[in-house]
């Protein structure tokens, strides 16, 4: 299999306590992946790991596409921004262009054009001048959404976009996501509504603390694994 | 210059060109305005970085540095000083980040003990030293309230240098600077080394705040930090601007400071420049337009006047700009949206639920169409 994304006996640990122990899952290039599993199983703690923003414990992580800048695209929560950063929606997406860039060079003409066609593509291009804190939680995401597509990456991480986003943004993410696969690119995105996974993704791993399983949607997403998925932590308080 | 010392209209004329033409007036406040510029230019990223703080925690561990170089070195050069000043400085920072880094305790509480326990320190040493003969005529007191008067031609020429260089970094880096200031995490996952440029503005920091000890004391010091890149924020939309501004306040609030402390006798340098930057600061903070506390209160009132007026039970006069205006296209489609959850794919998204998908084939079942009699029997989970 070609993998996009490979992670081999990950554990994560910030405390004494690990997030994440023992690992391993497979993302085949191409495919519109989801993470899930119940809040606090390590799904964003997993993406960031992936991302080689947090060191893990003990594992590796393999991402071919690495090996060129800027082939990774994040999109992170918008929780995570300072709102009160004084920058617009536009100098965001234009940020996306800076990881092609290198040290000395100024974003032309070129950058500019394909950081206004990025916001115009997830319907953000009448919001361009305003500041990012003056956007709702939902048009923060497209705007991050728009930067990671200016990159032009290989691989596409997101942690939960759809969080506080209407039902036809949501449609609207979705359709360019699905665009982006298309045309061989792969995505990795945490998820939340399990009702939307067959609809969405064709890859989905469950997690909590360890995988509980992966692969094809239509193979590993049964009521058996999303109960174990979802039940462990009861049933770990209850002993 | 002049613009500030405008601000004063109790100055008379006399006096104004008196001051001006006072060869060690224009000099301190040549350096002050330095220091204040570069203050201003610094602080706007230390303050966005949320590491205003260590700004703090740096100018108050420089004191025991001070002081310990005077008593090894004997020297009451301002350079040498000024290097142990760092040296303290740096250490202080690194033993923050290291406790912060290798231990449960927060970043906050690690700073604020070596803070307390750098500046205890310098206090403990300063009191042995004054004890000395010849100390006293060494000036370290001015380090913790600030002596602007000590400032002279070569120091002015040594932070001109340093101003010049930190602002031709600034502009050739500015965009690393910014991205490492905005979004650290996606400039790293992009593979863009902005670890590098937090290291260099942590540095500038630093070395501006060292520097300005002199001038304004270590007590003082990261307010000259701070107070100038809070009022640019309330004046600019962007970045470049606010670091401008951010740059103009901190010189005038340098020239104004000396000028109010050289012309009272008493009053120290450093507070007089930091309550210059602090005056601009509540201003800002109150008038600007836009952001200021006194236009959010002109609008929330014209607003509330205009929604009354339109007849409350139809406030059509609202002029809400819709939440998602830009997605006019699907606009018409909305109303019209999911059919009670049949096919749709994007059933109510607001919290998940266990679908009960059954093993085999058939789609959506699961999604709980509304089930009014609830005769479907089984449960959520227990569909299947």
């Amino acid at each position: 299999m070609n993998a996009a994304a490979e992670v081999r006996h990950l554990t994560v640990s910030y405390g004494e306590k690990p997030v994440l122990v023992d690992v391993s899952l497979t993302i085949p290039r191409g495919s519109f992946a989801a993470i899930v599993g119940p809040n606090g199983a390590g799904k964003t703690t997993l993406m960031k790991t992936m991302l080689g923003l947090v060191k893990p414990l003990a594992g590796e992580v393999r991402i071919p596409a690495r090996g060129r800048r800027g082939a990774v695209g994040y999109v992170p929560q918008s929780e995570s921004i300072d709102r009160d950063f004084p920058i617009s929606a536009y100098e965001v997406a234009l940020m996306g262009r800076y990881a092609s860039l290198g040290w000395f060079r100024r974003p032309g003409k070129a950058d500019k054009s394909a950081a206004e066609e990025c916001l115009r593509r997830v319907g953000m291009e009448k919001f361009a001048s305003r500041q990012i804190g003056e956007l709702s939680g939902g048009q923060q995401q497209r705007v991050f959404l728009a930067r990671a597509l200016a990159q032009d990456a290989e691989i596409y991480f997101l942690d939960e976009p759809l969080k506080g986003v209407d039902a036809v943004s949501e449609r609207a993410i979705i359709s360019i996501l699905r665009g982006l696969c298309a045309e061989g690119k792969t995505v990795v995105m945490v998820h939340h509504d399990l009702r939307t996974v067959r609809d969405y993704f064709d890859w989905v791993s469950i997690i909590n603390l360890g995988v509980v399983a992966s692969g094809a949607v239509e193979d590993v997403f049964c009521e058996r694994n999303i109960d174990r998925a979802y039940s462990r932590r009861a049933a770990e308080a209850a002993v | 210059m002049t613009a500030a010392l405008g601000s004063m209209p109790r100055l008379a004329a006399g006096t104004l060109a008196a001051l001006l033409s006072d060869y060690t007036f224009r000099t301190v406040a040549l350096g002050a305005a330095i220091i204040g510029l570069m203050s201003g230019v610094v602080g706007c990223f230390s303050v966005l970085r949320r590491e205003a703080l260590l700004a703090d925690g740096a100018s108050h561990a420089a004191l025991p540095g001070v002081v310990a170089a005077y008593l090894i070195t004997g020297s009451k050069d301002a350079a040498v000083l000024l290097a142990g000043a760092a040296a303290s400085a740096v250490l202080a920072a690194a033993a923050t980040v290291l406790t912060a880094r290798r231990t449960r305790i927060k970043f906050e509480s690690a700073l604020a003990v070596a803070m307390s326990v750098f500046f205890g320190l310098g206090l403990a040493l300063m009191s042995y030293a004054q004890r000395l003969p010849g100390a006293s005529k060494a000036g370290l007191a001015r380090f913790i309230y600030g002596e602007a008067s000590s400032i002279v031609m070569r120091d002015v020429c040594a932070s001109a240098a340093l101003a010049l260089m930190l602002t031709a970094l600034v502009c050739v880096f500015f965009r690393q600077f910014k991205l490492a200031a905005f979004d650290p995490e996606y400039a790293a996952s992009a593979g863009l080394r902005s670890g590098a440029a937090g290291g260099a503005l942590t540095a500038m920091t630093v070395a501006v705040t060292v520097l300005g000890i002199q001038a304004v004391g270590a007590v003082l010091m990261s307010a000259l930090l701070i107070a100038p890149a809070v009022a640019a924020r309330q004046w600019t939309r962007s970045l470049a601007g606010m670091t401008a501004l951010a740059a103009v306040f901190g010189a005038v609030s340098g020239v104004a400071g000396t000028a109010y402390s050289s012309l009272r006798d008493g009053v120290p340098t450093g507070p007089a420049i930091v309550v210059t930057a602090s005056v601009i600061a509540g201003v800002s903070l109150l008038a600007a337009p836009g952001r200021g506390i006194a236009a959010k209160l002109v609008r929330r009132r014209r607003l509330r006047r205009r929604v009354l007026a339109a007849n409350v039970s139809a406030p059509e006069g609202f002029d809400r700009t819709p939440p998602d205006a830009s997605t006019t296209t699907e606009q018409s489609a909305r109303p019209a949206a999911p059919p009670d959850g049949e096919g749709s794919p994007n059933a109510p998204q607001n919290e998940r639920i266990i679908p009960a998908a059954p093993p085999d084939g058939e789609k959506h079942a699961a999604a709980s169409a509304p089930d009014e009699d609830g005769k479907g029997g089984g449960s959520d989970a227990g569909g299947a």
